[in-house]
């Protein structure tokens, strides 16, 4: 593939679905330089997926697939080695406009960050309307699987829930 | 939100008001790209490890090849004994085998299925693959080397000094190959295949 096509259909991805990287990178990565570093990791390896895009996905699947193990991936790397400062953080590509304005969406995203990093995908793909057999398709597991996990997710999530109702009362 | 598969009324109506609230956010004005930093970066770090391997392999052959053009010249304008002729074909044979080592892995790789779990497997594969190629690396080419030379101090008469070479280069080589395995190889493997344990939990 020309770099020159390769970069159109980079370019057209980020424009429509710019929405899904920031919402993975908003989930795994909670500060600045680290939401930075995790979408140029995320962009990068959506970019190399460029060549291997056959389309018998949708390309918004496809995009989640790719970001979600890219930011997998960086989790571990992040566990492993302390961050460095290194030269990449010169070059910003990543910055936040605006504050988050409701505060309940903050509360999703903080419960989110408490998951491993698989339930933390399977619970993104589960907001952004994913069905079973589509998670399932998409991280190479059965739908009993997903299923399971899924149970165990909303479980904890409604639990944490009702746990911040008593809470405030 | 696909709901059929909720059992519980209450959780579905939760559940039901998270998913407004989620779909309520505004993640496209949150941020801001800067593009023309993020294509640099691309383009910087954009060598995938594919091709990085597959300049690695040609490089490993190319090198080798080299080696054994530049002796076996040698030996035939000087006149050399027949220890000399030796060497070339050992690194013609380490060329050919890292041309198998490259036909077997560009087999394999296309073997992965596009999930996440296929990425995985992919990624456990490929760090099995150096690992065991490291190991390899020990007795196919470290291994005949200190033969080689050590077999032609024997031959040269320092019987002492030929068991010295032998001994230090082989320890050393063991020492470094384990050393790797160790730090570099295991942890990511090991990393791997929890995340994969993780993933796979629960299936039939």
């Amino acid at each position: 593939m020309h770099e020159r096509e390769q970069k159109q259909i980079f370019d057209d991805w980020l424009q429509r679905h710019k929405g899904i990287l920031f919402k993975i990178v908003r989930a795994y990565a909670f500060n600045a330089a680290d939401q930075d570093d995790l979408f140029q990791e995320i962009a990068l390896q959506m970019w190399r997926s460029i060549p291997e895009f056959r389309g018998e996905s949708k390309a918004s699947t496809w995009i989640y697939r790719v970001a979600l193990y890219a930011a997998s991936a960086w989790t571990r790397q992040e566990r492993r080695q302390p961050p460095t400062k290194s030269l990449d953080a010169v070059a910003q590509t990543l910055t936040m406009t605006a504050q988050p304005s409701d505060p309940r969406v903050d509360w999703l995203y903080e419960q989110i960050a408490q998951f491993e990093p698989i339930d933390r995908s399977l619970c993104l793909l589960m907001f952004d309307g994913f069905s079973y057999k589509e998670m399932a398709e998409l991280l190479g597991i059965s739908e009993s699987n997903v299923g399971v996990k899924m149970h165990r997710i909303k479980q904890r999530l409604v639990g944490q829930s009702r746990k911040g109702v008593q809470h405030e009362r | 939100m696909s709901v059929e598969n909720n059992r519980d009324f209450d959780e579905m109506m939760e559940f039901a008001e998270m998913k407004i609230i989620w779909d309520s956010q505004h993640e496209e004005k949150l941020y801001a790209i800067n593009e023309g930093a993020l294509y640099e970066q691309i383009k910087r770090k954009g060598k995938s490890v594919g091709r990085m391997l597959r300049r690695f392999e040609g490089v490993i052959i190319g090198v080798n090849v080299f080696t054994a053009v530049v002796l076996l010249v040698t030996a035939l304008l000087n006149e050399l004994d027949a220890f000399y002729y030796l060497t070339p074909v050992l690194y013609l044979a380490y060329a050919l085998v890292a041309l198998v080592w490259r036909r077997n892995r560009r087999q394999q790789d296309v073997h992965f299925m596009p999930t996440m779990l296929g990425e995985l497997d992919k990624a456990i594969w490929q760090i099995n693959y150096l690992i065991s190629r490291s190991r390899e690396l020990i007795f196919i080419y470290m291994l005949p080397m200190a033969l080689l030379f050590s077999g032609k101090l024997l031959y040269d008469g320092q019987p002492l000094f030929a068991l010295a070479i032998f001994l230090v280069m082989g320890g050393a080589c063991l020492l470094t190959d384990r050393w790797e395995i160790k730090q570099c190889y295991l942890p990511q493997k090991q990393s791997l295949e929890s995340l994969r344990t993780t993933l796979t939990a629960a299936e039939a």
